[in-house]
């Protein structure tokens, strides 16, 4: 008995151990189970440690702390609403009239700001003959791309890797715009539904709410219930992990749940244990299963100028190009599902341009066509 | 320890820009381990609550002034431990530290809620472990909690409580030794 005391109390110094019951990531979870593998024999221990650390964990949640932050948070409120109320001006201006004006102008410069972000990546377009809608909002920011649905029906976008989220009205998504890292990771809001491309070397992480879905290459739709905040992940093929995140309230049980094809979980804060479904046909209705018509990417003597605007709308990514330069330039291609690369390859062979990533997107090089 | 700290980084910098939601997510995302710890340092419910709500009232009105922070939630900690050891010093509430350490009962009121976790997993175990930590004296108590609740490794419990890691280290040890006689039984 005393060496398992001992290891223990061993276990119980690792930081890895307490990661891998509070904080769970694939790192460590690999590690455990590494380590298990290669010492059966302290199995008994390591799950002695973990019990511990999670009993630890549940005696120092403090019951009602809940309302008591709710408490705190208006009294926040209160205290920076009356700090910040306008002091009576020496002028005879109503004091409401003054202050409606104000918030008119605030709120003309945030709608400003987005719509100029929109503008920023649309090149001067007027003379030319066919428009792809912008239909969702892209704005890149340190190479981070932040992509809305604004309009009232689903969206497709696509990410450089060739997988495709479909988004429904409202929804948006952060990322990487060139995820370039060694993992995909992507921040959701709102409902959607991913098509993941396969990339063995590059796991793909969503992370809405509270939880993170992990993926290899798969389908499955994420949605969050407005009204009491239960986030569903519906997986339609292939296999997901999900596990909850850090940022979290501490919830100490949740070991990382494997969803399969037509498996769904549904989230609620309060559960302690959660548990795969099976999909029935009410979840597979359009409002939780986002589809929409992707993206045409066949190109019939097009002008490879209406080319790089498809792109860019379906990619959030900026393509700039000299238009007077490519003016004349017409391509016939069929592209599918490539990666944003090698669809960029594709076109600029045709009309024998260079292209090159910087901060700002794209950039397109090259000599006018005949 | 965070998966996210760049999403965290951009919150807080747009907090600083003066962003009220970033501000607002800041707050919501922290509140309830802050309040955890909080109540380690001070029994008294309402003046913890007085003492964060200043806290953040503070945070906002120097905003541009704020560093841009490894840790936000480290942060946090660190001001409120400041302003509750300040507290205590100034308004010479020296002795009601002391007396929380003989005390029984922490301010962890056994809320419905708790009672019903406890039924749900090992419930002895919890309910005596539970009982365990509040005889420990304070220090040992927050160094608990800091450890295995909020998940800092030894250096952030070090520069949290002013003590050098060894220290850290022996208060761990000691709590641990204590508390694992009490599971055993």
């Amino acid at each position: 008995m005393e060496n398992i005391d001992e290891l223990v109390a061993q276990l119980l110094q690792d930081d890895r151990l307490i990661a891998w019951v509070l904080f769970p990531d694939e790192e460590v979870i690999a590690y455990w189970e590494q380590w298990m593998k290669d010492n059966p024999q302290g199995i008994t221990a390591l799950f002695r440690a973990r019990g511990f650390v999670r009993d630890l964990a549940y005696t120092e949640k403090p019951g009602n702390a809940r309302e008591l932050a709710d408490t705190v948070w208006s009294g926040v409120e209160t205290a920076l609403a009356s700090q910040e109320a306008p002091a009576p001006p020496p002028e005879t201006l109503p004091l409401t009239r003054r202050s409606s004006i104000t918030t008119w102008l605030l709120a003309a410069s945030f709608t400003g700001i987005l719509i100029l972000g929109g503008r920023l990546f649309w090149p001067k377009s007027n003379d030319h003959p066919v428009q792809p809608e912008q239909k969702v909002v892209n704005l890149l920011v340190h190479q981070d791309l932040d992509r809305v649905n604004q309009t009232d029906r689903n969206q497709v976008i696509y990410l450089v890797d060739g997988s495709r989220v479909t988004l429904q009205p409202g929804a948006g998504i952060r990322y990487a715009a060139y995820l370039q890292k060694d993992k995909r990771e992507v921040y959701l809001k709102g409902n959607a539904f991913f098509e993941v491309a396969k990339d063995a070397r590059r796991p793909f992480f969503v992370y809405s709410g509270d939880l993170v879905v992990h993926v290899l290459g798969t389908s499955f739709a994420v949605s969050t219930d407005k009204t009491n905040g239960e986030i569903m992940v519906l997986v339609k093929t292939g296999k997901v992990v999900v596990s909850t995140r850090p940022s979290a309230y501490p919830n100490p049980a949740q070991k990382p749940l494997i969803l399969i094809q037509d498996q769904k979980l549904i989230y609620k804060k309060e559960h302690t244990n959660w548990t795969a479904a099976a999909v029935d046909s009410q979840d597979l209705i359009p409002e939780k299963i986002p589809t929409a018509k992707a993206v045409v990417f066949n190109f019939e003597e097009t002008p490879v100028i209406s080319i790089f605007q498809t792109l860019e709308n379906a990619y959030g990514i900026p393509i700039h190009y000299d238009e007077k330069t490519f003016s004349h330039c017409i391509v016939t291609t069929s592209l599918s599902d490539e990666t944003f690369e090698e669809k960029l390859k594709i076109i600029c062979t045709a009309i024998g341009a260079n292209w090159r990533f910087d901060e700002e997107g794209v950039t397109i090089e090259g000599k006018p066509c005949n | 320890m965070e998966n996210e700290p760049d999403e965290e980084m951009r919150c807080w910098l747009q907090f600083k820009e003066g962003d009220r939601d970033a501000f607002a997510a800041i707050y919501q995302r922290n509140i309830l381990s802050l309040i955890a710890y909080g109540l380690r340092l001070c029994s008294d419910r309402d003046l913890l609550k007085d003492q964060i709500q200043e806290l953040f009232v503070e945070l906002w009105h120097s905003r541009r002034n704020l560093a841009t922070t490894g840790s936000v939630k480290f942060y946090l900690f660190k001001a409120l431990r400041y302003k509750l050891i300040r507290l205590e010093k100034s308004r010479m509430q020296r002795d009601r530290f002391v007396r929380i350490a003989m005390h029984a009962d922490n301010g962890f009121e056994d809320s419905a809620e708790d009672r019903v976790i406890d039924k749900e997993i090992h419930a002895s175990q919890v309910a005596s472990l539970r009982e365990a930590i509040k005889t420990l004296p304070i220090r040992q108590q927050e160094v608990i909690q800091l450890r295995y609740y909020q998940g800092f490794t030894h250096e952030q419990i070090a520069e949290l409580m002013e003590l050098n890691y060894q220290s850290v280290s022996n208060l761990l040890h000691r709590a641990l030794s204590r508390l694992k006689k009490a599971a055993d039984h």
